[in-house]
């Protein structure tokens, strides 16, 4: 949808550019305008969208951020193939060693090559995270959308539907969850699709909030009043006028959300309740570190998969943040 | 009588207050209480008032923005309020509004081309060229060159965005347009033009207009006849002239005598109305105004004065007249 309107959007400006160069030179007011070419670059920027491409553009952290994101993700999708160790691939004959040339971040107890479950166990973590957060995004925005729109009996269902999962403990019902699993044997590798539809189906709440806010806000302007007076569709109401102004917000909060699922995420594994064995995930590398020894004398064990976690969130956090400024700059400090 | 082009009938608009748990109505904000006028094709009718006093309301309602609580709004005959939404949708072509904040009333993410013509195309009146070509025609007339067709609302003034919003009420050709302080937001040298806009378009058109504004000059340069408000309802209405020469509900005599005179020398007998307008959601007593009006007597507690014509299409609602 968002970026349907923004090929539209720039098709649109590219004649806009045109007329407008043609028409202000035959206004014979050419001064500024003798190259064309800087006219119709400046035409480009304009749309709201252009304007937001080129605020983001502007904040450098954000683009570190997208930069080492892409890097990550490109690493850690990428990087496996050229290994040649497997995610699960157990040698006691090489287990405990330190970093080496064959085994760069040395390998666990079971043999297994760190550096090969450190770029799956990414993946897997990056992957919840980010399915978490879109099947979230998804439920939450539909939702809120319907309950602004609609009013009434919904609204009042959803949003008490809501403030009864907010005011749920989050983490003792996903451990109370994963136990369940547990129990009823869910093979590890399925394991992670459910884990992903539970932090969705505990996460949405947030979003409902949130977005049910804004359409109400923006269902108040009278821009909207005066779709109504022009006799605008109910369809177009809602696709041309509360979506274009809602869904910016919407990627803001998506964008941030994505952090806040990984870390999530990396805490149940690390608690042993979230992604397990022979799954990799990096909270459950992380949690390694609980025995004192490795702790202490096999660093390598532990330690990159705290970095990555805190690296890629931090990475998130710094685009949400500048996606936030770019796109809504009223926000802004 | 097929000159008058809307006629309303005692409309009223109640806002329901809700509160407690189950959010049941406590109450009613009696926002526009039964008000009557007729508007004749070509004719502006200004409407005054002070903030709150249910203006907005009033002409956001004879749209049906807000749904009708009692009372006919008659358009050509037809009762607006018993229309069905498809009815209705196909009226809308007929009556637009040109709305008072020249900011939020468009959408920061539609081309001005697509805010124009959007009503075109969504009535399906004609293809994207044809409407494109009607935009742009409407879009030199309302003083906007063709090619900013392209553009969006925040390269704009605010002057240029309001000219956006009379440009997008007038591209369906509407038999009435109500204008609700099409004005006040914006400065004042910016302010005659566009009602001078507003005057060349209705001579060209020959629509009729209703004008909703605070300031009396505005109302004064561009109305026929003149409705004053308070607190929900109508309580004078006349001729231009007739009302600012003599005015004779004590209100409207109050409104009047805050209009500054451009002469030091002149004394003017300035009458200063003490207290704050009552709550529209528990009106006092018989006539609202009492509680402000120099002139109360005992029978303005007990019973509401009648809205009446005193001679010559002069409407009035005052015991003492």
């Amino acid at each position: 949808m968002a970026k349907n309107f923004e090929e539209k959007a720039s098709a649109a400006t590219k004649t806009a550019s045109a007329t407008g160069a043609a028409a202000v030179a035959g206004e014979g007011s050419g001064g500024k305008n003798l190259k064309g070419n800087k006219n119709s670059k400046k035409q480009v920027m304009s749309t709201p969208w252009r304007m937001a491409m080129k605020r983001l553009k502007r904040n450098k952290l954000a683009i570190a951020g997208l930069i080492f994101l892409v890097l990550m993700i490109l690493v850690c999708f990428i990087g496996p193939l050229f290994s040649p160790y497997s995610m699960n691939d157990v040698d006691m004959a090489a287990a405990k060693q330190p970093p080496s040339a064959q085994h760069w971040l040395g390998t666990d107890d079971n043999g297994r090559d760190v550096l090969t479950r450190l770029l799956y166990g990414g993946q897997i973590s990056m992957t919840v995270g980010l399915a978490a957060t879109a099947l979230e995004i998804l439920i939450g925005a539909i939702l809120g959308c319907v309950a602004a729109y609609y009013g009434g009996a919904v609204d009042f269902v959803i949003m008490r539907i809501v403030d009864v999962i907010l005011s749920l403990p989050t983490m003792p019902i996903l451990i109370m969850l994963s136990a369940m699993m547990s129990d009823w044997k869910v093979d590890p590798s399925v394991r992670v699709y459910y884990l992903m539809v539970i932090l969705a189906s505990l996460g949405w709440a947030g979003t409902c909030r949130f977005v049910r806010g804004q359409v109400l806000t923006v269902r108040e302007m009278d821009y909207m009043s005066a779709a109504e007076s022009l006799g605008i569709r109910d369809y177009r109401k809602i696709f041309k006028h509360i979506m274009p102004n809602v869904i910016p917000l919407i990627i803001v909060m998506a964008t941030l959300a994505i952090g806040d699922t990984i870390i999530m995420e990396s805490t149940m594994s690390f608690l042993g309740v979230g992604v397990l064995p022979p799954m990799a995930s990096w909270g459950q590398m992380v949690s390694d570190g609980n025995n004192l020894m490795i702790f202490k004398l096999r660093p390598w064990l532990w330690m990159p998969a705290g970095f990555c976690i805190l690296l890629t969130v931090l990475s998130v956090n710094l685009v949400g943040d500048g996606l936030r400024d770019a796109l809504d700059p009223k926000m802004k400090r | 009588m097929d000159d008058i082009i809307l006629d309303v009938q005692n409309l009223k608009k109640y806002f329901p207050i809700r509160g407690g748990v189950f959010q049941h109505t406590v109450g009613y904000v009696k926002a526009v209480d039964g008000i009557s006028f007729q508007l004749k094709r070509g004719e502006t009718l200004g409407i005054v008032g002070e903030s709150g006093c249910g203006k907005s309301t009033a002409g956001r309602t004879i749209l049906r923005l807000h749904e009708i609580t009692g009372g006919k709004v008659l358009f050509n005959g037809k009762d607006i309020a018993k229309l069905s939404k498809k009815e209705l949708r196909k009226k809308r072509l007929e009556m637009q509004m040109v709305f008072q904040d020249p900011y939020s009333s468009l959408n920061p993410r539609m081309t001005v081309g697509q805010i124009i013509g959007e009503a075109l195309i969504d009535h399906k009146l004609m293809d994207k060229n044809q409407a494109k070509e009607k935009v742009e025609e409407i879009m030199e007339v309302c003083g906007l060159p063709s090619y900013y067709i392209n553009r969006y609302p925040h390269e704009f003034s605010g002057g240029q965005r309001q000219r956006i919003g009379i440009a997008r009420a007038l591209v369906l050709d509407p038999q009435f347009v109500i204008c609700d302080e099409p004005v006040s937001a914006l400065d004042v040298s910016i302010q005659s033009q566009i009602i001078n806009l507003l005057g060349d378009l209705q001579k060209e058109r020959n629509f009729s207009y209703i004008f909703i504004s605070h300031d009396l000059s505005v109302v004064e340069y561009i109305s026929n006849r003149v409705a004053v408000m308070y607190l929900g309802n109508i309580v004078e209405l006349a001729d231009k002239n007739e009302i600012f020469d003599n005015p004779l509900h004590p209100y409207t005599k109050a409104l009047m005598s805050a209009i500054p005179v451009p002469d030091p020398t002149r004394k003017r007998e300035r009458i200063i109305l003490s207290g704050d307008l009552p709550s529209p959601s528990n009106p006092p007593s018989g006539c609202k105004f009492r509680t402000r009006c120099p002139m109360a007597c005992d029978k303005c507690a007990k019973e509401a004065p009648e809205y009446r014509d005193i001679g010559g299409g002069h409407f009035v609602a005052c015991h003492l007249v």
